[in-house]
């Protein structure tokens, strides 16, 4: 990631704009709205979260001589793919329906690489209960990029850090 | 718990289980005696640690060890403690280092083990400890099956090969069909979950019965969205399948028509080619029926007991038990060294959208495990018996001559998970490797039965 500044030098009325996508989002999510949720991301979205991998310090370049594994590396045939396999009713893990919530914070705004471009930095932290009092929290940071496209600004893409060196669950049915 | 309780707990005649061997910790912990201490395991592949001083920290059973790749190449494991206040050696996950420095009274270990350095030593300890007894414990025997590094706690144990017996044939199929054979490639998806270790392998050694309902909405969509299903010039059909077994409690689950491991790529064009493209090679160096219906089809294969490799779905597992009623599943994609690096990529990425942390197969098995696991601590609940035993006295079970082990037509039988019962029964319930009986085919296998 390029340096960014420390402060966000966009205006008020576009942090606020950005923010209010990122809680909509949430909110679609939450509510597994996820075929609006679809039509928020651009047709060439690249959405991705590397398993991390823990280096000691001064090895972190060694690091890049291995490939990522990706829990996400998908574009939005993938994302789609998912979310016709939740629709299709027999998905058994999210019947009955889950408690599924997720909360944006750290949200930060800064001009993109192109003028009709921001880079919004956010953290999410996804909390869910199933069975009984199971329940798993995850914390996610992300880089995304939004696009404006036409009347509209699209998420075209989310570089995602898991915050975890191990998933905390048995199952990753939910989008971050 | 001795022998005979052991030898109670499971009945492989009727395929009736005690529930108690997913619960207790009794038993939990002569596992990690008798069969995480005695069991060749798997602990890293050569290309993860290819240079002098590279480490790769992972798990034997629940004991942490650390390999390292020594000055003159060869493999050792080391537990991962330091031998004076017992304090962790190395906490990255994997890198090189020329030694390791405890980070409690600052002892340093060399790549080899030795302890090469103890501050104030001679000031407190007056010149009078014995380095060269304080050295990092290690594990007694590791050894590499074509790539695959194993590592064994006890001295007596048949070598690696001997222990992998006739289930070589198989894995060769992934591990020599190409000349320059294979790799791991892509960092290590880690997953914590509350399982005995034990449901996960049994289901993947020959659980074809539950693919068609606990996948129904993933098999669903991959139908709709014409994703594979059909490959190559065949259809992946379960009755071209066979549950294979016998070989010392290892198994294969196969599908023979060459092709149907890439059934699930959303373009497995890409990979058909390269099949249609290196099969002379494959048939050239494995024979006709392997290199022809093996390779390129899924193999689910089990190495008794915690490591599952699926040449075709291409991934590689291994379970490290966290206690009787959780796990850790380390899974890897697996890849041939000739193939191109779309290809390797376009595999790599495809196990994680399948059998990741958010594959979509893996998201439909992980709860009905925990809830197998979990309902067990009801006291009445463990009380009754589970059963494998899906056409337990029709006889299936013969030999084919073209193939070893115990075989059963299809996918869509208990056969491979009664064998690993009856290993997990002979290892746990023997005193050494000297009472641990030794079969691969059928008669082998019969003669062998215990009781
Ligand atoms: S515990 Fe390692 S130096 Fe003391
Ligand atoms: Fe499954």
């Amino acid at each position: 990631m390029s340096r960014l500044p420390v402060s966000s030098p966009v205006d008020t009325e576009t942090y606020l704009a950005l923010q209010g996508l990122l809680f909509a989002e949430a909110r679609l999510l939450d509510n597994e709205q996820y075929e609006d949720w679809l039509d928020m991301l651009s047709d060439d979205v690249h959405y991705y979260m590397p398993m991390p991998v823990r280096y000691q310090r001064d090895e972190k370049e060694n690091a890049a001589r291995a490939l990522d594994a990706n829990i996400f590396n998908d574009y939005k045939d993938q994302l789609k793919l998912r979310v016709s396999r939740f629709r299709t009713g027999f998905v058994w893990a999210e019947n009955p329906q889950n408690h599924l919530r997720h909360l944006v914070s750290n949200i930060e705004v800064f001009p993109g690489e192109i003028d009709s471009e921001w880079r919004v930095l956010s953290v999410v932290t996804v909390h869910r209960n199933r069975l009984d009092s199971e329940e798993h929290r995850m914390i996610v940071s992300r880089t995304d990029t939004w696009r404006t496209e036409g009347d509209q600004v699209k998420l075209a893409e989310r570089n995602m850090v898991f915050n975890h060196a191990v998933i905390p669950d048995s199952n990753l049915n939910i989008f971050f | 718990m001795n022998e005979l309780d052991i030898n109670h707990l499971i009945d492989n005649k009727t395929g009736r289980q005690s529930r108690l061997i997913f619960h207790e910790k009794q038993i939990y912990e002569l596992e990690q005696e008798r069969l995480f201490g005695r069991c060749w395991l798997f602990l890293a592949h050569d290309c993860q640690l290819p240079e002098p001083g590279d480490y790769f920290r992972t798990f034997m059973g629940e004991d942490e060890v650390l390999v390292i790749r020594q000055k003159d190449k060869s493999i050792n494991a080391f537990l991962n403690t330091c031998t004076h206040r017992g304090n962790r050696i190395c906490k990255a996950d994997q890198g090189n280092a020329r030694s390791f420095v405890c980070s409690y009274h600052g002892w340093s270990f060399g790549a080899d083990g030795s302890l090469v350095g103890v501050p104030l030593e001679e000031e407190a300890y007056h010149n009078q400890l014995d380095k060269s007894k304080f050295g990092l414990r290690k594990v007694a025997r590791v050894a590499s099956y074509k790539g695959l590094i194993f590592g064994n706690f006890d001295p007596e144990a048949p070598s690696l090969e001997d222990y992998l017996g006739d289930i070589k044939w198989y894995l060769d199929v992934w591990l020599d069909a190409m000349p320059e054979g294979s790799e791991l490639i892509g960092t290590t998806q880690k997953i914590e979950y509350a399982v005995n270790w034990k449901m996960p392998v049994e289901n993947v050694c020959g659980d074809g019965y539950h693919a068609g309902w606990a996948h129904a909405g993933v098999m669903t969509v991959a139908a709709s969205m014409n994703v594979g299903l059909s490959v190559g010039n065949t259809d992946m059909d379960a009755s071209l399948g066979a549950s294979i077994t016998g070989m010392n409690g290892h198994s294969v689950l196969a599908i023979l028509d060459g092709y149907a491991g890439y059934a699930f790529y959303p373009d497995p064009s890409r990979a058909i080619s390269y099949l249609d493209t290196n099969r002379h090679t494959a048939i050239d160096r494995l024979g006709e029926f392997r290199g022809r219906n093996l390779w390129g089809a899924n193999q689910n294969i089990t190495i008794f007991p915690n490591l599952q490799i699926l040449p075709g779905l291409n991934w590689l597992r291994v379970y490290h038990p966290r206690g009787p009623g959780k796990i850790e599943m380390w899974t890897w994609a697996m890849v041939e060294k000739e193939m191109p690096d779309d290809l390797k990529q376009m595999i790599l990425d495809n196990v994680c959208r399948t059998f990741g942390g958010a594959g979509m197969f893996d998201n439909d098995d992980g709860d009905n495990f925990v809830a197998s696991t979990r309902l067990n601590q009801g006291w009445q609940t463990r009380q009754q018996d589970v059963y494998w035993n899906m056409a337990v006295d029709m006889g299936k079970e013969h030999s084919r001559p073209e193939m070893p082990g115990v075989v059963s037509e299809g996918l869509v039988c208990e056969q491979n998970q009664r064998y690993f019962y009856r290993r997990w029964q002979e290892v746990m319930s023997a005193q050494s490797w000297a009472d641990i009986p030794n079969y691969n085919g059928l008669e082998e296998a019969r003669a062998t039965e215990q009781r």
